[in-house]
Protein backbone atom coordinates (compact mmCIF):
# COMPACT_ATOMS: atom_id res chain seq x y z
CA UNK A 1 0.00 0.00 0.00
CA UNK A 2 2.62 2.57 0.82
CA UNK A 3 5.04 3.80 -1.52
CA UNK A 4 7.73 5.85 -0.15
CA UNK A 5 10.39 8.34 -2.55
CA UNK A 6 12.30 8.75 -0.18
CA UNK A 7 15.64 10.10 -0.69
CA UNK A 8 18.18 9.01 2.72
CA UNK A 9 19.83 12.53 2.44
CA UNK A 10 18.55 14.14 5.91
CA UNK A 11 16.27 16.88 4.81
CA UNK A 12 17.70 20.21 5.51
CA UNK A 13 16.70 23.87 4.29
CA UNK A 14 18.83 25.32 1.50
CA UNK A 15 19.81 28.58 -0.46
CA UNK A 16 20.30 30.90 3.03
CA UNK A 17 22.21 33.55 2.36
CA UNK A 18 25.61 33.69 4.30
CA UNK A 19 26.59 37.37 5.15
CA UNK A 20 30.14 38.36 6.06
CA UNK A 21 31.68 40.79 7.93
CA UNK A 22 34.80 41.87 9.31
CA UNK A 23 34.89 39.64 12.29
CA UNK A 24 31.45 37.78 12.09
CA UNK A 25 29.80 35.14 9.53
CA UNK A 26 26.16 34.93 9.57
CA UNK A 27 24.94 31.34 8.53
CA UNK A 28 21.71 29.52 8.21
CA UNK A 29 20.45 28.47 12.23
CA UNK A 30 21.95 24.61 12.75
CA UNK A 31 21.20 22.02 15.34
CA UNK A 32 24.67 23.01 16.99
CA UNK A 33 23.33 25.73 17.78
CA UNK A 34 20.91 24.58 20.21
CA UNK A 35 22.93 24.59 24.10
CA UNK A 36 24.31 28.17 23.23
CA UNK A 37 20.75 29.19 22.17
CA UNK A 38 18.95 27.68 25.10
CA UNK A 39 21.62 28.64 27.40
CA UNK A 40 20.96 32.30 26.20
CA UNK A 41 17.57 31.60 26.42
CA UNK A 42 17.24 30.55 29.90
CA UNK A 43 19.04 34.10 31.38
CA UNK A 44 18.32 37.26 32.41
CA UNK A 45 19.99 38.66 29.43
CA UNK A 46 16.56 37.93 27.72
CA UNK A 47 14.77 40.29 30.06
CA UNK A 48 14.18 43.28 26.85
CA UNK A 49 12.65 40.23 24.73
CA UNK A 50 10.13 38.47 26.47
CA UNK A 51 11.98 37.14 29.70
CA UNK A 52 13.99 33.99 30.58
CA UNK A 53 12.22 30.75 28.73
CA UNK A 54 12.54 26.93 30.04
CA UNK A 55 13.78 23.95 27.92
CA UNK A 56 10.70 23.30 26.25
CA UNK A 57 9.66 26.56 25.46
CA UNK A 58 13.28 27.57 23.98
CA UNK A 59 13.11 24.26 22.06
CA UNK A 60 9.86 25.35 20.25
CA UNK A 61 11.25 28.77 19.52
CA UNK A 62 14.50 27.61 17.99
CA UNK A 63 12.56 25.04 15.86
CA UNK A 64 10.23 27.86 14.31
CA UNK A 65 13.75 29.56 13.59
CA UNK A 66 14.55 26.50 11.21
CA UNK A 67 10.18 26.62 10.28
CA UNK A 68 10.04 30.23 9.49
CA UNK A 69 12.89 30.23 6.70
CA UNK A 70 10.62 27.41 4.81
CA UNK A 71 7.57 28.75 5.08
CA UNK A 72 8.23 32.83 4.55
CA UNK A 73 11.76 32.70 2.87
CA UNK A 74 13.18 34.61 5.37
CA UNK A 75 14.00 34.59 9.25
CA UNK A 76 17.29 34.58 11.43
CA UNK A 77 20.84 34.22 10.78
CA UNK A 78 23.27 32.65 12.94
CA UNK A 79 26.17 34.93 13.97
CA UNK A 80 29.26 33.30 14.20
CA UNK A 81 32.52 34.26 15.83
CA UNK A 82 35.39 34.12 12.82
CA UNK A 83 38.19 33.39 15.40
CA UNK A 84 36.29 30.94 17.69
CA UNK A 85 33.59 29.45 15.23
CA UNK A 86 31.24 30.12 18.28
CA UNK A 87 27.70 31.15 17.84
CA UNK A 88 27.25 34.69 19.43
CA UNK A 89 23.37 35.39 18.59
CA UNK A 90 20.79 35.57 16.47
CA UNK A 91 20.11 38.20 13.28
CA UNK A 92 17.46 38.11 10.98
CA UNK A 93 13.90 39.90 10.05
CA UNK A 94 10.45 38.03 10.90
CA UNK A 95 6.86 38.14 10.36
CA UNK A 96 4.29 36.24 12.52
CA UNK A 97 1.17 37.97 10.76
CA UNK A 98 0.75 37.46 7.07
CA UNK A 99 -0.86 41.42 7.57
CA UNK A 100 1.71 42.09 9.64
CA UNK A 101 4.98 44.18 9.83
CA UNK A 102 8.35 42.46 9.11
CA UNK A 103 10.00 43.43 12.16
CA UNK A 104 13.75 43.06 12.30
CA UNK A 105 15.69 41.32 15.59
CA UNK A 106 19.14 41.19 16.73
CA UNK A 107 20.48 39.25 19.92
CA UNK A 108 23.81 38.94 21.56
CA UNK A 109 23.46 35.20 23.30
CA UNK A 110 26.70 36.09 25.86
CA UNK A 111 27.60 39.00 27.96
CA UNK A 112 30.93 38.26 26.55
CA UNK A 113 30.50 39.08 23.34
CA UNK A 114 28.63 42.76 24.24
CA UNK A 115 30.92 46.25 24.11
CA UNK A 116 33.06 45.37 20.74
CA UNK A 117 30.24 46.05 18.45
CA UNK A 118 29.60 42.70 17.72
CA UNK A 119 26.06 43.40 17.16
CA UNK A 120 26.17 46.90 15.05
CA UNK A 121 27.92 45.11 12.95
CA UNK A 122 26.45 42.22 12.33
CA UNK A 123 22.91 44.11 12.09
CA UNK A 124 24.47 46.28 9.79
CA UNK A 125 25.14 42.99 7.29
CA UNK A 126 21.56 42.17 8.32
CA UNK A 127 19.79 45.58 6.91
CA UNK A 128 21.95 45.33 4.10
CA UNK A 129 20.77 41.87 2.92
CA UNK A 130 17.53 42.68 4.20
CA UNK A 131 17.30 45.91 1.95
CA UNK A 132 19.16 44.73 -0.91
CA UNK A 133 18.84 41.09 -1.55
CA UNK A 134 15.79 40.17 0.00
CA UNK A 135 13.98 43.33 -1.39
CA UNK A 136 12.40 44.78 1.92
CA UNK A 137 11.38 48.35 1.49
CA UNK A 138 9.56 48.30 5.29
CA UNK A 139 10.77 46.70 8.35
CA UNK A 140 10.30 47.86 12.11
CA UNK A 141 12.66 47.16 15.22
CA UNK A 142 10.79 46.82 18.63
CA UNK A 143 12.85 47.57 21.46
CA UNK A 144 12.12 47.40 25.15
CA UNK A 145 12.21 51.12 26.78
CA UNK A 146 15.07 49.70 28.87
CA UNK A 147 17.62 48.15 26.46
CA UNK A 148 19.65 50.87 25.74
CA UNK A 149 22.23 48.99 23.43
CA UNK A 150 19.54 47.71 21.70
CA UNK A 151 17.98 51.59 21.28
CA UNK A 152 21.63 52.56 20.21
CA UNK A 153 21.88 50.31 16.89
CA UNK A 154 18.22 51.06 16.19
CA UNK A 155 19.40 54.82 15.81
CA UNK A 156 23.03 54.07 14.24
CA UNK A 157 21.24 52.00 11.90
CA UNK A 158 19.05 55.17 10.92
CA UNK A 159 16.04 53.98 12.40
CA UNK A 160 13.03 56.09 13.29
CA UNK A 161 10.92 56.23 16.21
CA UNK A 162 7.15 55.87 15.05
CA UNK A 163 5.41 57.87 17.37
CA UNK A 164 2.78 56.76 19.48
CA UNK A 165 3.31 52.83 18.48
CA UNK A 166 4.65 50.23 21.47
CA UNK A 167 5.67 47.20 20.51
CA UNK A 168 3.51 44.03 20.53
CA UNK A 169 4.64 42.57 24.01
CA UNK A 170 5.34 45.23 26.35
CA UNK A 171 3.83 49.18 26.60
CA UNK A 172 6.85 50.58 27.40
CA UNK A 173 8.94 50.86 24.37
CA UNK A 174 9.16 52.34 20.66
CA UNK A 175 8.89 50.86 17.49
CA UNK A 176 11.72 51.94 15.47
CA UNK A 177 10.80 52.20 11.34
CA UNK A 178 13.45 51.35 8.40
CA UNK A 179 13.26 52.19 4.85
CA UNK A 180 16.71 51.41 3.51
CA UNK A 181 20.51 51.37 4.58
CA UNK A 182 21.18 54.77 5.77
CA UNK A 183 24.91 54.54 6.86
CA UNK B 1 15.31 29.95 -3.54
CA UNK B 2 15.17 28.90 0.10
CA UNK B 3 13.43 25.60 0.67
CA UNK B 4 13.09 22.39 2.78
CA UNK B 5 15.19 19.94 0.54
CA UNK B 6 15.18 15.86 0.37
CA UNK B 7 11.81 15.92 1.63
CA UNK B 8 9.98 12.02 1.59
CA UNK B 9 6.74 11.94 -0.24
CA UNK B 10 4.15 8.91 0.67
CA UNK B 11 1.46 7.69 -1.12
CA UNK B 12 -1.45 5.87 -0.10
CA UNK B 13 -4.65 4.57 -2.08
CA UNK B 14 -6.32 8.08 -1.81
CA UNK B 15 -3.96 10.41 -0.25
CA UNK B 16 -0.82 11.84 -0.81
CA UNK B 17 2.00 12.96 2.55
CA UNK B 18 4.52 15.29 2.18
CA UNK B 19 6.40 18.03 4.13
CA UNK B 20 4.22 21.30 5.05
CA UNK B 21 4.46 23.93 2.57
CA UNK B 22 4.15 27.84 2.62
CA UNK B 23 0.82 27.05 0.71
CA UNK B 24 -0.46 24.85 3.76
CA UNK B 25 -0.46 27.54 6.38
CA UNK B 26 -3.75 29.77 5.95
CA UNK B 27 -5.53 25.63 6.38
CA UNK B 28 -3.55 25.39 9.39
CA UNK B 29 -4.16 28.35 10.89
CA UNK B 30 -7.68 28.10 10.24
CA UNK B 31 -7.90 24.77 12.02
CA UNK B 32 -5.39 25.80 14.81
CA UNK B 33 -7.40 29.20 16.01
CA UNK B 34 -10.38 26.99 16.38
CA UNK B 35 -11.80 24.83 19.09
CA UNK B 36 -11.16 21.70 16.57
CA UNK B 37 -7.66 22.07 17.61
CA UNK B 38 -8.55 22.36 21.40
CA UNK B 39 -6.79 18.70 21.67
CA UNK B 40 -3.50 20.32 20.38
CA UNK B 41 -3.17 23.58 22.40
CA UNK B 42 -5.82 25.11 20.67
CA UNK B 43 -7.69 27.38 20.13
CA UNK B 44 -4.61 29.60 19.35
CA UNK B 45 -4.13 32.90 18.65
CA UNK B 46 -2.91 33.61 15.22
CA UNK B 47 0.51 34.43 16.76
CA UNK B 48 0.54 31.01 18.49
CA UNK B 49 -0.50 29.04 15.37
CA UNK B 50 2.25 30.62 13.54
CA UNK B 51 4.94 29.46 16.11
CA UNK B 52 3.31 26.03 16.06
CA UNK B 53 3.44 25.56 12.32
CA UNK B 54 7.10 27.23 12.18
CA UNK B 55 7.79 24.98 14.80
CA UNK B 56 6.54 21.48 12.93
CA UNK B 57 8.21 23.07 10.18
CA UNK B 58 11.45 23.30 12.09
CA UNK B 59 11.93 20.02 13.79
CA UNK B 60 11.57 18.07 9.77
CA UNK B 61 15.45 19.94 10.16
CA UNK B 62 16.04 19.20 13.96
CA UNK B 63 14.84 15.44 13.66
CA UNK B 64 15.65 14.50 10.27
CA UNK B 65 11.72 13.87 10.06
CA UNK B 66 8.30 15.12 11.08
CA UNK B 67 5.02 15.72 10.49
CA UNK B 68 3.16 14.61 7.01
CA UNK B 69 0.54 16.98 5.69
CA UNK B 70 -1.57 15.19 3.20
CA UNK B 71 -4.26 16.02 0.60
CA UNK B 72 -6.07 13.83 -1.91
CA UNK B 73 -3.80 12.67 -4.35
CA UNK B 74 -3.99 15.47 -7.37
CA UNK B 75 -5.86 18.16 -5.13
CA UNK B 76 -4.36 21.43 -3.54
CA UNK B 77 -6.52 21.30 -0.84
CA UNK B 78 -4.37 19.90 2.84
CA UNK B 79 -6.55 18.35 4.80
CA UNK B 80 -4.61 17.86 7.95
CA UNK B 81 -1.37 16.31 8.97
CA UNK B 82 0.00 12.82 10.32
CA UNK B 83 3.38 11.53 11.34
CA UNK B 84 5.78 10.95 13.69
CA UNK B 85 6.89 13.60 16.06
CA UNK B 86 8.91 13.69 19.15
CA UNK B 87 9.48 17.63 20.43
CA UNK B 88 12.21 18.10 23.37
CA UNK B 89 10.06 17.37 26.12
CA UNK B 90 7.90 13.91 24.52
CA UNK B 91 8.78 10.80 26.84
CA UNK B 92 9.12 9.10 23.29
CA UNK B 93 8.65 9.51 19.67
CA UNK B 94 4.70 10.10 18.86
CA UNK B 95 2.75 9.45 16.20
CA UNK B 96 0.29 12.06 15.65
CA UNK B 97 -2.60 13.45 13.32
CA UNK B 98 -4.69 15.81 13.15
CA UNK B 99 -8.02 16.85 10.57
CA UNK B 100 -8.19 20.61 10.25
CA UNK B 101 -11.83 20.48 8.50
CA UNK B 102 -14.83 18.70 9.86
CA UNK B 103 -15.69 18.16 5.78
CA UNK B 104 -12.89 16.11 5.94
CA UNK B 105 -14.15 13.62 8.75
CA UNK B 106 -15.78 10.07 8.40
CA UNK B 107 -14.11 9.39 5.35
CA UNK B 108 -11.42 7.38 6.73
CA UNK B 109 -8.88 9.48 5.37
CA UNK B 110 -7.08 10.08 9.62
CA UNK B 111 -6.41 6.51 9.08
CA UNK B 112 -5.21 5.78 5.59
CA UNK B 113 -2.97 9.02 6.75
CA UNK B 114 -1.70 7.17 10.06
CA UNK B 115 -1.05 3.82 8.73
CA UNK B 116 1.40 5.63 6.06
CA UNK B 117 2.70 7.58 9.01
CA UNK B 118 3.07 4.17 11.19
CA UNK B 119 4.16 2.42 8.26
CA UNK B 120 7.12 5.11 7.04
CA UNK B 121 8.07 5.36 10.82
CA UNK B 122 8.59 1.55 11.48
CA UNK B 123 9.91 1.24 8.36
CA UNK B 124 11.87 3.40 6.45
CA UNK B 125 12.83 5.57 10.18
CA UNK B 126 13.24 2.06 11.83
CA UNK B 127 11.66 2.55 14.96
CA UNK B 128 11.34 0.05 17.48
CA UNK B 129 7.89 1.19 19.05
CA UNK B 130 5.67 4.16 19.00
CA UNK B 131 2.84 5.97 21.15
CA UNK B 132 0.10 8.40 21.02
CA UNK B 133 -0.58 10.65 23.28
CA UNK B 134 -4.25 11.37 23.43
CA UNK B 135 -6.51 13.99 25.07
CA UNK B 136 -9.07 11.50 27.34
CA UNK B 137 -12.43 13.60 25.84
CA UNK B 138 -10.73 12.98 22.34
CA UNK B 139 -13.10 10.33 21.67
CA UNK B 140 -12.40 10.28 17.73
CA UNK B 141 -8.78 10.18 18.25
CA UNK B 142 -9.17 7.66 21.12
CA UNK B 143 -11.19 5.41 18.40
CA UNK B 144 -8.66 5.51 15.53
CA UNK B 145 -5.82 4.90 17.89
CA UNK B 146 -7.76 1.78 19.09
CA UNK B 147 -8.63 0.90 14.82
CA UNK B 148 -4.34 1.14 14.14
CA UNK B 149 -4.38 -1.78 17.23
CA UNK B 150 -2.82 0.62 19.45
CA UNK B 151 -3.31 -0.16 23.17
CA UNK B 152 -3.54 2.06 26.44
CA UNK B 153 -0.27 1.81 28.23
CA UNK B 154 -0.54 2.38 31.56
CA UNK B 155 2.66 2.57 32.11
CA UNK B 156 3.78 4.77 29.58
CA UNK B 157 5.28 7.65 30.63
CA UNK B 158 2.75 11.14 30.07
CA UNK B 159 4.24 14.48 28.92
CA UNK B 160 2.87 15.98 31.74
CA UNK B 161 2.72 13.85 34.67
CA UNK B 162 0.27 16.04 36.51
CA UNK B 163 -2.21 15.99 33.14
CA UNK B 164 -4.07 13.08 31.95
CA UNK B 165 -3.29 12.07 28.65
CA UNK B 166 -3.70 8.37 27.38
CA UNK B 167 -0.63 6.89 26.06
CA UNK B 168 -1.70 4.26 23.27
CA UNK B 169 1.45 2.49 22.52
CA UNK B 170 1.28 0.83 18.65
CA UNK B 171 1.87 -2.62 17.11
CA UNK B 172 4.53 -3.08 14.77
CA UNK B 173 3.31 -2.93 11.59
CA UNK B 174 3.30 -6.63 10.87
CA UNK B 175 1.25 -7.32 13.84
CA UNK B 176 -1.32 -4.62 12.85
CA UNK B 177 -4.75 -6.55 11.48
Amino acid sequence: MLQTAYVSQRPQLVGLPVLETERLVLRAPQATDWPAFRDYRASARTAFTGGPKNEVQAAEQFAAFFGHWALRGFGRLIAEDRVTGQPIGHFGPMQWADAGDVELTWSLWTAAAEGNGLASEAAGALLDWCFGPLGLTFAVAMVHRDNAASHSIARKLGGTVIEGRVPDWVDAGSVYAFTGRQI
Amino acid sequence: MIALSSTPVLSTARLTLRAPQAADWPFWRDFAMTDRAVFVGGPMTEGLAWRAFCHVVGMWVLRGYGSFVFSETGSATPLGMAGPWHPINWPEAEIGWTLWSAGAEGKGYAHEAAVAALDFAFGTLGWATAVSYIDPANARSIALAQRLGAVLDPDAARVDPEDADLVFRHPAPGART
